[in-house]
């Protein structure tokens, strides 16, 4: 009895074991399974999104401005790039991390150590298939110049945008790695290549605003700097009159009074014109309404109505001020040949509204600002822009106020000319005056060259014919 | 239209004066060569047939704008001075008709080209802007040229007087730093448009072919240029308005120089 109870006993608990012999049989052939697997591979999207720092979509940079590339404005706006990876055959022994450096950050000499030449940006990634990991633009480029670079990760604040001193783009990648256990080196990598260029050109001098009828002649020389593609104008108050909110410069509504002999209003609450005005303004909500009569009282209580700044009769009398274009600074030196290089500098990101001009070329030194209002007196800066879209520090701001010019047509017409109003006879005929007159004159040349052919012709065939 | 009109008319002339020289032409080369033959001219063996002719000119000019009827003042003095502008141009004619013992006639059709540019004064003030003011003028003629080179073939004297009469046409526009002027008060008069008017002109040619007539025979096998001249030209361009109610009068008298080719 006794052995027959031990033997169904031993049935019974014999079966028992057999699941979690089993399972652990499983279990450890599935890890020997995914240890032969070996390290997993990552495959990055090179379409990449980004997101400013309040969450919403930024526009992909446009491909003139190098769509891979962190400019300044990308680090003050504090961009996250959004970038799409694709893991395969991973196994949870390891886990992702994203690191950035001038320098294949695989090896674990380049993440620690004093020969360590990369960063980490995001270090918290949950592995999956196909996952999107977030990369924050002032991540990037936080530590490109410190000499010991961190080995865990924290968030970079607004300075990180001020770490480059020079001009010039510099090559980064942000590089996905496959980590496993304490082993230092990168089991697998991917990266996705970037380049920082936070600096924009030296400041320009600003040597002259010339007066014009609603425009503005500004000049300046160029700097030295192979970083330089163009240069961009700007103007406080903004062109078309409305300062961005906070904007501390009056906008005063000229146009009101187009001889400038008559009050202006000018409104200080935050630069907004008022609906109401005769030359129709635009509200605070941006309206811009018709033309109407203007009101005893300027509808929006900011404004109040003051003489002219400038009067026609001395208008590069006035001064200016502005708390938004403020000279950059920097150190301006000239060589023999009297090339200007400046260095250095502070540039401020300024709200693209009062940027009243863009004008391409390392070359170019003077522009013409139009749609500006007569008699009233603009602060003028000039910054040198680059293939990033960065606008290096501002020049020296200088005034200018547009006024009424007579030029010659005017006098013609006020003197009793009649004549004008369009080239209308050749016009009509659907090609560019010049073109026509070319054309003529070509036509005519033309004919006459085909006689002359055509006479040599008949001659040699004459000739010929009297020959056989 | 009627500007439509005037310009048809004028190219019908010129088309119709083209027409005539060139039915002129076959017989005129005919007569020629028999001049040759018959009057025992030395002929210049060398010489490749001479139909046309081709000049290059500069000259100054100064429009006269301020002598239009009804203008009260001097508005071009008192914007762009009185200090003459340059003139470029080139014109090409068609040397037709061959007149013994005289020279040859044919039409031809020039363009040139000058422009003028200053500060525009602040309005109500006597100080000047930093906005440019410019005029440019597209002037453009057709002709008839007569070049007496009678006293070059036949006497060797390397000058050759030359007299041009025909009619004359200009584009022009008034622009500042904004581009096209505008006169807003008059609802936006735009300032351009164009003034007919008369060209007639006379001068002498110095021919340069004497001076080295190797390098001339040279470059006559080369490229067929017959004669290299040098010239100078008083200008004559009445462009006030042929047949116009309004027209900006921007003709002008003036010396013109240049240098030419025939071939």
């Amino acid at each position: 009895m006794s052995s027959r109870l031990r033997r169904r006993a031993s049935a019974i608990f014999g079966s028992a074991l057999v699941v979690p012999v089993a399972f652990a049989a499983l279990l450890g052939a599935e890890r020997a399974a995914r240890a032969q697997v070996g390290a997993p591979t990552i495959t990055v999207n090179p379409l990449v999104t980004r997101n400013d720092g309040n969450g919403a979509s930024s526009a992909i940079r446009p491909q003139n401005l190098n769509p891979t590339g962190i400019s300044f404005s990308d680090c003050e706006l504090d961009q996250t790039l959004n970038i799409s990876l694709s893991l395969s055959a991973y196994g949870a022994d390891g886990h992702l991390e994203a690191w950035v450096g001038g320098a294949d950050c695989a090896p674990g000499t380049a993440r620690t150590g004093t020969t360590a030449v990369c960063w980490p940006v995001n270090q918290h990634i949950t592995s999956a298939s196909v996952l999107t990991v977030p990369v924050r633009v002032r991540d990037i480029v936080a530590h490109q110049t410190e000499p010991t670079k961190p080995t865990t990760y924290t968030p970079s604040g607004e300075e990180a945008c001020h770490v480059q001193s020079q001009s010039g783009p510099v090559s980064l990648g942000v590089y996905f790695l496959w980590l496993v256990g304490a082993t230092p080196d990168a089991a697998s990598s991917a990266s996705y290549p970037v380049k920082a260029d936070m600096q924009g050109p030296g400041a320009p001098t600003l040597t002259s605003v010339g007066q014009g009828d609603g425009l503005l002649l500004v000049n300046w020389n160029s700097v030295v700097d192979p970083d330089t593609s163009g240069f961009t104008v700007y103007c406080d108050p903004p062109a078309n009159g409305v300062a961005p909110p906070g904007g501390s410069t009056p906008v005063s509504d000229a146009a009101a009074s187009a001889d400038g002999a008559a009050p202006l209003y000018v409104c200080r609450d935050g630069g907004f014109l008022d609906a109401g005005f005769d030359d129709g303004g635009v509200d605070e909500t941006g309206d811009a309404t018709p033309p109407q009569p203007l009101p005893p009282i300027p509808l929006d209580g900011g404004c109040t109505l003051e003489n002219p700044p400038v009067s026609p009769s001395n208008p590069t009398s006035g001064s200016c001020s502005s708390s938004v274009l403020v000279a950059g600074g920097g150190t301006t030196t000239t060589d023999d040949a009297g090339n200007t290089t400046s260095t250095g500098g502070t540039q401020r990101l300024i709200d693209p509204a009062y940027i009243c001009g863009s004008f391409a070329g390392n070359n170019t030194n003077q522009a013409t600002v139009t749609g500006l209002k007569n008699q009233v007196n603009y602060t003028i800066a000039v910054a040198g822009s680059d293939a990033f879209g960065n606008a290096g520090p501002l020049s020296t701001p200088m005034c200018g106020v547009p006024v009424p010019v007579d030029d010659f047509w005017k006098r013609y017409r006020e003197s009793g000319g009649l004549a004008g109003g369009g080239f209308c006879a050749l016009q009509a005929v659907g090609m560019p005056v010049e073109a026509s007159v070319f054309a003529a004159t070509g036509l005519f040349a033309s004919v006459a060259l085909f006689r002359r052919r055509r006479r040599r012709h008949d001659r040699r065939g004459a000739d010929d014919g009297g020959g056989s | 239209m009627i500007s439509m009109r005037k310009f048809g008319v004028g190219a019908a002339a010129v088309a119709a004066a083209v027409g005539v020289f060139a039915e002129l032409e076959v017989d005129a080369r005919a007569q020629e060569y028999s001049d040759y033959a018959t009057t025992g001219a030395r002929k210049r063996t060398f010489e490749s047939p001479q139909h046309f002719a081709f000049e290059l000119r500069i000259g100054r000019y100064t429009p006269d704008i301020d002598s239009e009827p009804g203008i009260k003042g001097h508005p071009y003095q008192d914007v762009f001075g009185s200090m003459p502008r340059a003139m470029v141009g080139m014109e090409f004619d068609w040397q037709v008709l061959r007149i013994p013992y005289l020279g040859t006639l044919g039409p031809g059709v020039g363009v040139g080209y000058t422009s003028m540019s200053d500060k525009a004064y602040i309005t109500g003030s006597s100080t000047k802007s930093g906005e440019d003011t410019s005029l440019d003028i597209f002037p453009m003629w057709g002709v008839a040229v007569l070049r007496a080179d009678v006293f070059y073939r036949e006497m060797h004297i390397p000058l050759i007087p030359y007299a041009k009469g025909g009619l004359g046409y200009a584009l022009w526009r008034a622009s500042n730093s904004a581009g096209t002027s505008e006169q807003p008060k008059e609802g936006g008069v735009v300032g351009k448009g164009h003034s007919w008017g008369t060209m007639f002109a006379g001068g002498v040619a110095l021919s340069l072919n004497p001076f080295d007539p190797r390098a001339a025979k040279q470059l006559d096998n080369a490229t067929g240029v017959n004669n290299t001249l040098l010239y100078l030209e008083w200008q004559v361009l009445a462009l006030n308005g042929l047949g116009q109610s309004n027209a900006l009068h921007v003709g002008t008298s003036n010396w013109v120089a240049g240098i030419a080719f025939e071939f």
